[in-house]
């Protein structure tokens, strides 16, 4: 049996007093691509903030198991090096710290925390630059502020170079797909299935199906309310595609 | 906007360096040290201030008088303070006369109990016509106790001129921070980051 990578037992949290999730069930296995659907006001932000660690949100019931361990022990950074990599949906911007210099102080914290050695400049340039012609990136954007001034698509490709320089165990996707053009879509999606292997999962949070025409998801699920309403295999993502979310109930 | 070469770089007191055509005098009296320019006529001048450990007197007053037309000068300026430091930022621009240009990037980074008050007053005379004024300064606190008061004054009595000012307070952007510990970043390293670019604004310029 695949091992398992991420179980969520009966999550619920909030944001102040608001209950945002009302009780979450998913196991992921390694080797899988789950996809979470879900219409706006669902939860499904809430869900992969809170996998990734971000504040402001509170688990009031249930719990996070990540390779078996709770990963709400573990702070964001830690999360990171353990593996766990969210692509955002809006990437932030961040004048004056260099593309390149970010990227290679993620790539060897993280490398760090797996016990390998740091990378030299050369080192890190021969890796990043396979990686920046898989997103059809230039390399005069290792030379920007990170994501300064870069269109919703530099964005959102930045995020993939990023995993895939990263190399997570499991990689989470958060509306990676929304507000992209055709070839920018491209990308991502042939990013997400350079990563897909055996040994990784990936769970993929979008509004629409057109992302899952590119990346075959092994599971689909419905987040509404708080909760996954249905879960099935790749054909409820046309089934909602073609009906909407509220004839899903 | 100004270049620097290091052939006309002079050093003014500690922390404060300029490049242009002679046209400068300092006055350091106890505390308080004040310096005052007076760009030529089409001169292009630049002042770099950075102040921190070394270079903190209680007081620094920046005069800068434009008595001559087609003259532009920039002030680039930082200061980094922490424990119980505190400073004094008084800069005062009399635009006298038509056709100069002004800009000045101020930046404070203020830790512990550190204090900073900045004023930056910008004079447009009647006849200063075409004057094209800037004044930015941000600060960054980086403690509960750090307090910093931000004057920023335009007094323009011209009618045909460009001036802008801004000043801005606020603590390091936590969703930068949750963005670069989000990749591995160790969190006091992500803070070392974000504190650097924000310097940096104003040491990239000076070059040190």
């Amino acid at each position: 049996m695949a091992q398992n990578i991420l179980s969520i037992h009966n999550l619920h949290a909030t944001i102040g007093d608001v209950e945002i999730l009302k009780g979450i069930n998913l196991n992921i296995n390694a080797g899988e691509v789950h996809a979470i659907m879900g219409p706006n006001g669902s939860g499904k932000t809430t869900l992969s903030n809170i996998l990734a660690g971000r504040d402001g949100y509170t688990v009031t019931q249930g719990e996070i198991l990540f390779f078996g361990k709770n990963l709400l022990d573990l702070s964001v950074e830690e999360r990171a090096a353990a593996g766990v990599f969210l692509a955002m949906q809006y990437p932030v911007e961040i004048p004056g710290v260099n593309n390149s210099y970010f990227l290679k102080t993620a790539l060897n914290s993280v490398r760090k925390s797996r016990g390998e050695s740091p990378l030299d400049a050369f080192e890190f340039m021969q890796i990043i630059k396979s990686y920046l012609s898989d997103v059809g990136m230039d390399e005069k954007f290792l030379k920007r502020a990170v994501n300064a001034g870069f269109s919703g698509g530099e964005k959102k490709r930045n995020e993939i170079l990023q995993m895939l320089l990263l190399q997570p165990t499991l990689a989470i996707c958060d509306e990676t797909d929304s507000g992209l053009d055709v070839d920018a879509l491209q990308i991502v999606a042939k990013g997400v299935n350079q990563l897909r292997s055996g040994d990784r999962a990936i769970l993929l949070i979008t509004h629409y199906q057109r992302l899952l025409n590119y990346v075959t998801p092994d599971f689909v699920h419905v987040l509404s309310g708080g909760k996954i309403i249905k879960s099935g295999d790749k054909h409820l993502a046309a089934e909602i595609e073609k009906h909407g979310y509220n004839e899903r109930e | 906007m100004a270049t620097m070469s290091a052939n006309n770089l002079q050093q003014l007191a500690s922390g404060i360096q300029f490049a242009g055509p002679e046209c400068v005098t300092v006055c350091e009296t106890n505390d308080v040290i004040h310096v005052v320019v007076a760009p030529e006529k089409d001169s292009t001048s630049t002042l770099y201030v950075v102040l921190n450990d070394e270079a903190i007197a209680k007081k620094y007053k920046i005069t800068v008088d434009f008595n001559y037309s087609n003259a532009e000068l920039a002030i680039f300026g930082l200061y980094q303070l922490r424990d119980k430091q505190m400073v004094e930022i008084q800069s005062t621009f009399n635009h006298k006369v038509p056709h100069c240009t002004s800009k000045q990037v101020w930046r404070g980074i203020l830790n512990d109990s550190a204090k900073a008050a900045f004023e930056g007053k910008i004079i447009v005379a009647p006849h200063a016509q075409k004057t094209d004024a800037q004044l930015s300064n941000k600060n960054l606190l980086l403690s509960k106790n750090a307090e910093v008061n931000t004057k920023p004054i335009l007094e323009i009595y011209a009618d045909d001129v460009k001036c802008s000012h801004g000043a801005t307070v606020g603590c390091l952007d936590e969703n930068a921070l949750f963005y670069l510990r989000s990749r591995g970043i160790e969190e006091s390293v992500a803070r070392e980051l974000l504190i650097e670019a924000f310097a940096n604004e104003v040491l990239d310029v000076v070059g040190v």
